[in-house]
C-alpha cells in the first residue's frame, strides 16, 4: 500500500490535463479506464531469416546457344492485299532439332537448326 | 630515353587482394576495416560486392547492403542467393513491397528455398496481404514447419479467424511452451474476443516465463480493470509504468484505479491529494 501511495504522486504528474477527471463531485460521471494497445507481432519469423554467405566466387553458368533463330516480325498486311499475297506466298518452317530422351522429354540438340 | 609515342599504362592488380584482405579482417571480427578494404575497387566484381553486402548486413547497414546486392543481381540475375539476401536487406530497410519481389525472384530460381518463402510471408503480413501470406506459409515444406506454423497463426489472427488462430498457437506452444511471442499474440487475440479468463491464463503463463513482460502485465491489468478489482489493477498498472514510463494508458489506469480505491474508502480524492502534494512542493 505504501508503494501504491508513493506511486500516486507519480501517477498524476504525466496527466496534468484533467479534462476527463470525474472525481470532483458526487454528481459527475466516473472516469473510465483506457484500453491498452495489444499488438500482434511476428518477430519470431525473422529469427529464421539469416543471409546466405558466399562460399567463394560464383562460377558463371554458361547458357547454351538458343536453338531457335530470331526472325524479324513484319507488320501484318492490310486485308485486301492478303488474298493476293496468299496466292504468291512461299512458306518455310524452322524446326528446332531436338533429341528425345529416355523419359520421353525433348532436349535441344547442339548445333544449328536445319531448314526443312 | 622513352619515345614520346609510347603511353604508360598502369597495370591494376585486380580485386582479389582487396577481397583477401577483407575476408581476413572479417574473420578477425574487424568488420569496419573489412568494409573499408573493399572500398574504391577499380573494377566491378560480383564476388566483391557479395562480400561487401554481407559485411554491411552484419554491421546493420541494410540500405547499403541492399545496394551491394542489387549490383550483384543486376550482373547475375540467376543468383538465387543474392536475390534472397537482397530481400532480407530490403525487409530490414522497411521496403516491404520491394522485398516481396526479391523473395519471389529467389523462389522462381529455387522453388525449394523455404527461407525465401518465410521472408515473403513475413513481408506480405506487413503489407496486410493476409490471404497471400497464409497461402505462402502453407507452401512451406516440412523442414520449415515451425516458423511456417507461426506465420499461419499470425495471418489467421489478422484475418480475424480467431478460433483457427488459437488452435494454431496452441499447437506451437505444445512443441515450444516458452514461446513468449505466441503467448503475447494469444493475449491480444483474447482481448479482442473479450475472453477475460483466457487473457488472465495466458498472461499468467507469460509472466512465469518473463517476469517483466509488459504484455502480460497489461493483460492482467485489463482483466482486473474490467472485473473492477481496483487493488489488482493498481498493482499491475504500477508495475507497467515502472517498466514503461511512456505508457500513457498505464498512468491513466493507475490513476483511475487509485481513485476508485480511495472512493471506496471514502478517503480524500486522489486529485486533491495530488494538488496538496504539489502545493507542498512549491
Amino acid at each position: 500500500m505504501l508503494k501504491l501511495l508513493l506511486a500516486m504522486s507519480g501517477a498524476f504528474s504525466p496527466l496534468t490535463t484533467r479534462e476527463n477527471s470525474a472525481a470532483e463531485g458526487p454528481g459527475q460521471a466516473v472516469e473510465q479506464a483506457r484500453d491498452f494497445h495489444f499488438a500482434v507481432t511476428w518477430v519470431t519469423l525473422f529469427a529464421h531469416l539469416d543471409p546466405i554467405e558466399a562460399a567463394g566466387p560464383r562460377r558463371r553458368v554458361e547458357t547454351p546457344a538458343p536453338t531457335l533463330a530470331l526472325v524479324p516480325v513484319v507488320a501484318a498486311p492490310l486485308t485486301e492485299h492478303r488474298a493476293e499475297q496468299r496466292a504468291r506466298a512461299a512458306w518455310e518452317m524452322v524446326v528446332p532439332k531436338m533429341i528425345r530422351s529416355g523419359d520421353g522429354n525433348f532436349t535441344p540438340a547442339v548445333g544449328e537448326p536445319k531448314l526443312l | 630515353m622513352q619515345p614520346s609515342n609510347i603511353i604508360e599504362i598502369s597495370v591494376q592488380p585486380g580485386v582479389q587482394p582487396q577481397i583477401d584482405t577483407a575476408l581476413g579482417l572479417r574473420a578477425a571480427g574487424r568488420l569496419d576495416e573489412a568494409l573499408r578494404a573493399l572500398a574504391n575497387s577499380n573494377e566491378y566484381n560480383p564476388y566483391l560486392y557479395t562480400i561487401r553486402g554481407e559485411i554491411e548486413f552484419a554491421l546493420g547497414y541494410f540500405h547499403d547492403a541492399a545496394l551491394s546486392y542489387f549490383a550483384v543481381v543486376h550482373s547475375e540475375p540467376d543468383n538465387a542467393d543474392a536475390h534472397y539476401n537482397l530481400g532480407l536487406c530490403l525487409q530490414r530497410s522497411d521496403r516491404w513491397d520491394a522485398s516481396c519481389q526479391a523473395f519471389e525472384r529467389a523462389l522462381s530460381l529455387d522453388p525449394g528455398r523455404d527461407a525465401a518463402r518465410l521472408g515473403l510471408g513475413a513481408s506480405l503480413l506487413y503489407l496486410n496481404r493476409l490471404d497471400q501470406a497464409l497461402a505462402t506459409f502453407h507452401r512451406c515444406s516440412e523442414a520449415a514447419q515451425g516458423p511456417a506454423a507461426f506465420g499461419k497463426a499470425v495471418a489467421l489472427q489478422l484475418l480475424h479467424r480467431f478460433g483457427e488462430a488459437e488452435i494454431a498457437y496452441e499447437a506451437l506452444l505444445a512443441s515450444d511452451p516458452d514461446s513468449t511471442e505466441a503467448l503475447s499474440n494469444l493475449i491480444a487475440l483474447n482481448v479482442e474476443t473479450n475472453d477475460l479468463d483466457r487473457v488472465r491464463d495466458y498472461s499468467q503463463r507469460l509472466l512465469k516465463i518473463s517476469a517483466q513482460s509488459p504484455v502480460a502485465l497489461q493483460g492482467l491489468a485489463t482483466v482486473a480493470l474490467k472485473r473492477e478489482d481496483h487493488h489488482a489493477a493498481a498493482r499491475y498498472c504500477d508495475r507497467i509504468v515502472q517498466l514503461m514510463p511512456d505508457c500513457l494508458e498505464g498512468w491513466h489506469n493507475l490513476r483511475v484505479s487509485l481513485e476508485r480505491i480511495l472512493t471506496a474508502f471514502s478517503a480524500p480524492k486522489p486529485v486533491a491529494v495530488g494538488a496538496e502534494l504539489a502545493s507542498e512542493v512549491k
